[in-house]
């Protein structure tokens, strides 16, 4: 009787249990469709008012550009030099396929700045068109850069961050690749690897502090595979989380978008066609045919480009000194030429 | 003369000039504070560690230059410049000699900063392709100092007329920039002034840089 009590208890328990997850997953579900809805309405009052507002369309090759007429002029020269760049970039590719979505410019408020440059505008309205164009690639070229694509010109600052990737993460490659080695560059880059991506890119001593210091969220399995490689050294239990998905890589995303970007600026007109004809081709042969440069003389130039880069000693120029000395001169002067104490 | 002034200056400022150099002495120390050993991560913990203490040493320069600016004019505001006027020196060598041992001060810091920065990174044995800047950066922290002391020594030795008409043209920045706001006009007059103070070319231009005591 008691033993039937107790199971009794223990099934009502569960359901409990059972029908307050249920309540909270509908809590959940009920959220999200009044936030779904709550969003709608807020895209359809959007529509409305740029409808009211946008009252003529720039229309510059595919790119099209809904706009007041106030703002039509400056929307219609960055747009020019827009597409100019596009088609510079993609060539042929930036014709083809479905056309891109209309963009938006402006609101009933703007006003544009005084002091507004039309290339930042230009480079701005290309920005959607090289994602835009890009997704429209094959899976491999995309999975190799990670979804990031090369939308221009790298920053100094990008420069500086791919540099110190090569010298703070212990890979096999990137030493030698900072020295200019060209094979060492592609495995960093992803380019030459074998079946076991973890060991071609890491010697096994640098794979427990690999897994501490993974910022991918991971749990239940490859949470304690991640503690057991992190803190037991188990490198077996490091082989089995550090998957190639998951695993640091030697140099991040920007790093292949600049090997891109240098392989489309090598290779000129038709650069952007000659790397995505053939997609069943491997990335390096790709990107070999796109720049017309044998893919170790482009990795040089990236290996170059890298570490030209690098920031080294902080200490002030011959500039900075003059400047200081100049400046600190002339308002001390200021200072003490007076003749009044208060 | 020079060494009354100093020791002048000394005794008005001391708490604060022993205070800043005991923090630039302690910040490089506790930047690479730790036990580094030949871990292949090794290079990945120090930069981290001198990157995330890197914006201490500009804030440093900065407080020094401040403290010791303030110290320079203070004690001779607050006795109407009667000490001063007691010498038989002309104000234009009197406020020469305050300011260079203002400038002696600054040194003292900045020495405090180098030892500092010295003993943290002799203790380390660097990876590859890493470098220690300690004489590099306290060269820096040094230019740095200078500049914002002579900014802030002539400021604050301004008359009051002069200080007030400052501060008049501050208010009208304020009042401006919050009328070109109202108006929309996408103009921004503060940012223009404060654009110019740390441009490329400006006074305290040596502000901008990387501040790192290890970098690649």
């Amino acid at each position: 009787m008691s033993r039937r009590f107790v199971l009794t208890i223990v099934v009502l328990v569960l359901w409990a249990v059972v029908l307050s997850a249920q309540d909270s997953a509908a809590m959940l579900r009920g959220m999200e469709t009044r936030l779904d809805s709550l969003r709608k309405v807020a895209a359809r009052a959007d529509s409305v008012r740029f409808q009211y507002f946008a009252t003529d369309t720039v229309r510059v090759g595919g790119l099209r550009i809904a706009t007041s007429a106030a703002l039509r002029p400056v929307v219609e020269a960055a747009a020019a030099e827009a597409w100019d760049s596009i088609v510079a970039r993609f060539g042929a590719a930036a014709s083809e396929g479905a056309p891109f979505p209309v963009m938006q410019f402006g609101g009933p408020e703007t006003v544009l700045p005084r002091s507004l440059d039309r290339r930042e505008l230009a480079r701005g309205l290309a920005g959607p068109l090289h994602q835009a164009i890009w997704r429209r690639q094959d899976s491999r070229i995309d999975t190799w850069l990670r979804g990031g694509f090369p939308t221009g010109l790298l920053s100094e600052e990008d420069l500086v961050t791919i540099g110190s990737q090569l010298v703070r993460i212990p890979a096999r490659s990137n030493r030698a690749c900072l020295d200019g080695d060209a094979s060492a560059c592609a495995n960093s880059l992803g380019l030459r690897l074998g079946a076991d991506t973890l060991a071609e890119w890491y010697s096994p001593d640098a794979w427990p502090g690999l897994a501490a210091r993974m910022d991918w969220p991971v749990t239940g399995r490859a949470a304690w595979l991640r503690d057991r490689c992190a803190d037991a050294r188990a490198l077996d239990a490091c082989h089995a989380v550090l998957t190639p998905t998951i695993v640091l890589q030697p140099v991040g995303g920007s790093g292949r978008q600049l090997l891109v970007t240098l392989a489309l600026e090598a290779g000129g007109a038709g650069a952007f066609g000659r790397l995505t004809a053939d997609s069943g081709a491997t990335i390096e042969h790709r990107l070999s045919a796109a720049s017309g440069l044998p893919v170790d003389t482009l990795l040089f130039r990236w290996s170059h480009a890298v570490s030209a880069a690098l920031p080294g000693s902080p200490a002030p120029s011959g500039m900075d000194v003059l400047l200081t000395l100049a400046w600190s001169t002339a308002v001390l002067l200021l200072a003490v030429r007076g003749s009044r104490w208060r | 003369m020079f060494r009354a002034v100093l020791m002048s200056f000394w005794r008005e400022s001391r708490l604060a000039v022993i205070l800043l150099a005991g923090i630039a002495l302690a910040v490089p120390l506790l930047s690479l504070r730790g036990t580094w050993t030949t871990d292949p991560w090794t290079a990945w913990d120090l930069l981290g560690a001198a990157a995330r203490w890197s914006p201490g040493y500009p804030v440093i320069a900065l407080a020094a230059a401040m403290a010791l600016a303030a110290g320079a004019w203070w004690p001779d505001h607050r006795t109407k410049h009667v000490y001063a006027l007691t010498l038989p020196v002309a104000r234009s060598r009197y406020l020469w000699l305050r300011y260079l041992a203002g400038l002696a001060l600054l040194l003292a810091i900045g020495a405090s900063l180098l030892v500092g920065s010295l003993i943290a990174t002799l203790r380390i044995t660097l990876p590859p392709l890493v470098h220690a800047y300690p004489v590099a950066l306290t060269l820096r922290f040094g230019l740095a100092g200078l500049s914002a002391y002579t900014v802030l020594f002539a400021l604050s030795g301004l008359t009051p007329r002069m200080a007030r008409l400052i501060v008049a043209v501050c208010c009208a920045l304020v009042i401006v920039t919050v009328a070109a706001e109202l108006l929309s006009l996408e103009w921004n007059p503060i940012a223009t002034v404060v654009e110019a103070l740390l441009g490329p070319y400006s006074p305290l231009s040596i502000f901008r840089a990387r501040w790192m005591l290890i970098d690649v």
